[in-house]
């Protein structure tokens, strides 16, 4: 008998154990049927990408207005997420994780369809190996490619119908920058072209480099001068000591005093973040005289210069949210620069 | 036997089912609603909501699939209200609500943080700012911490915006506009510190235009307008607006007085006017202004971390740029639904603890999407399973000041532009390399690296009579307890003065004597400069109390002339050095507080003057905001050494804090620290350590080619025993 009552006691106190501290309680409130949405779009940035105010930013806004009111018919059809590490291990490790689990997260549902935009044509190299784990409804998107670069992929990855391409062409704006800059200044026929990177292994931003050099008869009017020489450091470090930013204007201050003479001298600034520093620089120089055609930044309207950007963001939610309404979409997209996805300052009219 | 067989099994598989039960599967899952009560201005509701329910939806999912889940449950208070204070003191004084998130405001701050102490209350402000509010809850927070900032003060932001003015070239003067209130918390910080700041920032000048209204605040900008353009030119306007108010009159005054903010405009007849470009303190990044602002500006912002994508994303779900503090907002819920799980899981009494906790766990190396449902999930996971996660948030890196918890380090700043009616982000600033190892207190407290204002080479000897006698004048010029720290660095000073032999009819003593008896002092009787301090006010002998006291007076004090109204002087004479302290409140250049009057640096040179026949050596030492202005005034007497604890356009600052109240002053605490270390210190030594040390302002000295040799004369004539 006692050691029933010692029993029953050790239940007793088996089942207190078991009780929580007092809190402030409420019922559950009966829960709306949390299924998760049945699709996926995941952005995937490189190391150091995010927060350029450019390019990758536009395209982070481009996915997350997929779910403004309004953009899809049903916002909760579709999730979307993004993959930023600090590292390409990292990153490498996150996009593994992703494709081994095609599951909602939260839900635990598989999602029927998912699609992964790969936001820089040279990081499509670093995951090689990771391609055959995608699943037979996974898709992949590239931004920035084009046509010739998305079929050779579609072969080496043996992607087939589910790797695309989406890009924006500046050419046309750039050729009509080109006339306009001949003829104000005939005499000049070389270009100081400036960019982040010194390589880029993919195209480069739609052949912009290729379209100066023939529109001002040849390669050798370009000086190309690249502010990094490893795409993998970041935007934010082109050297331990200075920031892209403020390489940018200290070239633009260089320009400046290298060209001082000249009435009209141009320039194309092509530098993603750092496009902040050169237009920093000639907002508090509106003396200076040479005149430079910035990429993918808008500026101050007190500017005496020309811009081209390209709504990256804009083109890739038009693209996935016909993607989510079940469109057979095309191995490769290419607007052009007056296709509603490019605004830019220069006169036509040259 | 064999039902006891039976029960004990079943016991041992109750007692695995019940204490392993963090196996709960998720239909079973426990959610535990907290109450929080958010004060912002309704105005700006339709703004701040979406970012709250973005934060409760994320902590939703994060939460998905776990037995145990916490869910706030938010009841919105509009700041704006005038029963406010009403309303704070309802919701802090009720253990029902777990924790406060607001106010907007820094001039609703002090009032919300106050009330919150009742039952300690934990209070997490997103985007209050103000430096003197941070300050001064620091001291309260140190031991039990209840209040928190979601962003670095307006030290900070005033390094961000003078860091985007100083890249205009040939940058030389700063014009500040801006309230010039002491009582409003966001407009004195920056009053106060950006002086200062410019100077490190190797600004030439930095001029106030105050305004009161949009009269006086039409005033002040055509002065500005009707400047010479080539200073103009040079020049930049430091907005400082306190309220919404303050830019709508701003934008209506540039559009009806035609000025036009843009360049060079033809104001007359031949006559080019050019107006410098606006800087904005974050104030003015308002959602609200978008497209109602007529006139271009610049400025800064609070903003998101950009590595983590949170300004792109507000952007992508709202079509337009992150307005000021909303990343900030979103992570005062997160950074609270986290700790309300660990004070769960871990049975703390208190949410406040929970909050530190969780603050002590980040160590700014997390991952940037710490924010995201994904990261909150794992953090939630963690905490579920007794372990507390390194997060970082959409604000930053989620490391708060290491020894008072009350802000958070490492501030984004996005730097903006206001045109086509909308702001556009330009880039984006931090101190985040402080952000992993540094305190707050290293802003606060900012000392200068270098100086190098004195040549050494052209140091000057100067022949003096003999020492034989030292006499002492040391005055408090302020009243009542808020002031306490000017009457106890003047009772400080007098204990030195007795330390090094004087006899009280060699000290004059002029105080007001009312914080020793003042109901507010919580050690009646005692007054004193540090927190456990020696009682100061034993055996004081005070001559005359500041309100019963003139100019004139202290005049015929110095000369040694003897009225009814000034039975203790100076007796002195060419033989006779005279240490001068004058602790109390500048009220702007060239004119200092004395009680509830005024006095000018003209009367205090004429005061100098006259006494120019009673001292062999006089050691001026002034602590008041602006005093540089005096120092610079009462230059050209033979045997005058002025120190003073600003230069002429700068605030002093107080120092050591007990509880809410500043017992001491930085300038005068470094002035003591120094000859009690070393009395035989060289002037220029002294100077040396003064200006590296006193916090925030420049301490200046002034006359030294009148004196003599800086390197030779030391400080042990004045405080040293004339045995030693």
């Amino acid at each position: 008998m006692r050691k029933t009552l010692y029993i029953a006691a050790m239940l007793l106190m088996v089942l207190s154990c078991s009780k929580q501290p007092a809190q402030p309680q409420q019922p559950e409130q009966p829960a709306a049927e949390a299924t998760g949405a049945p699709m996926q779009v995941m952005a995937l940035f490189g190391p150091g990408q995010l927060g350029d105010n450019g390019y990758a930013d536009s395209v982070m806004s481009g996915l997350y207005s997929l779910k403004r009111e309004g953009t899809l018919p049903d916002a909760d059809s579709l999730d979307v997420r993004f993959i930023s590490a600090d590292t390409y291990t990292e990153t490498n490790n996150q996009l593994a994780s992703w494709l081994k689990n095609s599951s909602n997260p939260f839900y635990g549902k598989p999602y029927k369809r998912r699609l992964v935009v790969i936001t820089e044509p040279y990081m499509l190299e670093w995951f090689d190996e990771l391609y055959a784990q995608l699943g037979d409804t996974d898709e992949v998107l590239v931004l920035k490619m084009n046509e010739d670069d998305v079929r050779i992929a579609a072969e080496d990855y043996v992607l087939g119908e589910r790797i695309h391409g989406l890009n924006i062409s500046a050419a046309a704006s750039a050729r009509a920058f080109c006339r306009y800059m001949k003829a104000e200044k005939p005499d000049e026929h070389t270009l100081p072209f400036f960019r982040l990177y010194s390589e880029d292994i993919v195209t480069y931003r739609d052949s912009l480099y290729e379209v100066f050099s023939r529109e001002l008869g040849g390669e050798d009017a370009i000086y190309l001068t690249p502010l990094s020489t490893d795409a993998s450091e970041g935007i934010f470090s082109t050297t331990f000591e200075t920031t892209a930013l403020e390489s940018a204007f200290q070239w633009a201050n260089m320009m400046q005093n290298a060209f001082n003479y000249a009435l009209n001298s141009f320039a194309v600034v092509d530098l993603g973040a750092a496009n902040a520093g050169w237009d920093y620089f000639l907002l508090d120089a509106p003396e200076k005289t040479f005149t430079s055609l910035l990429m993918d930044a808008r500026q101050m309207s007190l500017a005496s210069r020309f811009f081209i950007t390209r709504d990256f963001g804009k083109a890739l939610c038009g693209w996935c949210v016909r993607w989510a309404r079940g469109e057979q979409m095309p191995l490769m997209e290419e607007h052009g620069a007056w296709d509603g996805y490019c605004t830019d300052n220069i006169p036509r009219n040259q | 036997m064999r039902i006891r067989n039976v029960l004990i099994s079943l016991a041992a598989a109750l007692l695995l089912c019940s204490c392993s039960g963090k196996e709960v599967l998720p239909q079973e899952a426990r959610t535990t609603t907290y109450k929080v009560a958010v004060i912002m201005p309704q105005r700006i509701w339709a703004t701040e909501k979406p970012i709250a329910q973005q934060a409760l939806q994320n902590l939703e999912k994060a939460q998905e699939g776990l037995g145990e889940r916490v869910k706030l449950e938010l009841e919105w208070i509009d700041e704006d209200i005038p029963n406010l204070e009403e309303e704070v003191r309802r919701v802090t004084h009720d253990a029902s609500y777990a924790a406060v998130v607001g106010p907007k405001f820094s001039r609703h701050a002090r009032l919300v943080a106050k009330e919150s102490l009742a039952l300690r209350m934990p209070v997490i402000m997103p985007s209050v700012t103000s430096a003197e509010v941070q300050r001064i809850y620091s001291g309260s927070n140190k031991t039990d911490p209840n209040i928190f900032f979601m962003s670095e003060s307006d030290l900070s932001q005033c390094q961000a915006l003078l860091t985007t003015m100083s890249r205009k070239l040939g940058i030389t003067y700063v014009y500040v506009l801006s309230r010039r209130d002491d009582s409003d918390d966001y407009a004195s910080t920056f009053n106060g510190y950006l002086p200062f700041l410019a100077t490190e920032f190797k600004i030439g000048s930095v001029s106030f235009f105050p305004y009161t209204d949009k009269e006086s605040m039409r005033e002040q900008i055509l002065t500005i307008d009707s400047d010479d353009p080539v200073y103009n030119f040079f020049s930049s306007v430091f907005f400082v607006p306190s309220s919404i108010e303050d830019i709508l009159w701003l934008d209506q005054i540039l559009t009806e007085e035609g000025i036009d903010t843009q360049g060079f405009t033809i104001k007359d007849v031949g006559r080019y006017a050019l107006f410098p470009r606006i800087y904005c303190t974050e104030m003015a990044c308002d959602a609200s202004l978008e497209g109602v602002l007529q006139n271009e500006y610049e400025g800064v912002a609070l903003s998101g971390s950009p590595e983590s994508g949170f300004p792109a994303v507000q952007k992508g779900l709202t079509g337009r740029e992150i307005h000021s503090g909303s990343a900030q907002l979103y992570d005062s819920f997160t950074l609270l639904a986290l700790a309300l799980a660990h004070k769960e899981k871990a049975g703390l009494e208190t949410v406040r603890e929970a909050i530190v906790a969780v603050m002590d766990a980040c160590d700014g190396e997390a991952n940037d999407l710490s924010w995201t449902a994904e990261g909150l999930a794992g953090g939630f996971r963690s905490i579920r399973s007794g372990e507390l996660p390194n997060m970082a948030g959409a604000s930053g890196s989620w490391v708060f000041d290491r020894n008072t918890h009350i802000s958070q380090l490492g501030t984004w700043y996005g730097h903006w532009r206001f045109y086509d009616g909308a702001f556009h982000f330009v880039e984006y600033l931090t101190r985040s390399d402080h952000a992993k190892k540094a305190s707050m207190d290293q802003l606060w407290n900012q000392e200068i690296p270098v100086i190098g204002i004195i040549d050494l080479q052209k140091d000057k000897h100067v022949q003096y009579e003999p020492l034989q006698d030292r006499y002492a004048v040391v005055m408090a010029t302020s009243t009542g307890w808020d002031n306490y720290r000017h009457q106890a660095d003047a009772l400080d000073i007098y204990r030195m003065l007795k330390k090094a032999g004087y006899p009280d009819d060699h000290i004059v003593l002029i105080t007001e004597d009312d914080l020793a008896r003042n109901p507010e002092n919580p050690h009646p009787g005692v007054v004193h400069v540090l927190p456990d301090g020696e009682n100061l006010y034993q055996g004081v002998v005070n001559d005359y109390k500041i309100s019963q006291l003139t100019p004139a007076d202290l005049g015929n004090i110095l000369s040694g002339t003897v009225t009814e109204r000034t039975p203790e002087v100076v007796h002195g004479s060419k033989n006779t050095n005279v240490l001068f302290f004058w602790s109390g409140h500048g009220l702007d250049d060239n004119l200092m507080a004395w009680a509830d009057d005024s006095v000018t640096s003209g009367q205090i040179r004429s005061m100098l003057e006259g006494a120019q026949d009673n001292f062999r050596k006089l050691l001026f030492v002034m602590e008041a905001c602006y005093s540089g202005s005096v120092g610079e005034f009462c230059c050209g007497f033979p045997g005058l050494l002025t120190l003073t604890a600003c230069s002429p356009g700068e605030k002093s600052h107080a120092d050591v804090l007990e509880g809410p109240t500043y017992l001491s002053n930085a300038f005068t605490r470094v002035f003591r620290e120094e000859i009690e270390k070393n009395p035989d210190i060289s002037i220029y030594d002294l100077y040396t350590e003064l200006a590296r040390h006193t916090t925030a302002s420049h301490a200046m000295m002034y006359n030294y080619d009148w004196y003599g040799s800086v390197t030779d004369n030391t400080l042990a004539e004045y405080f040293k025993t004339e045995q030693q």
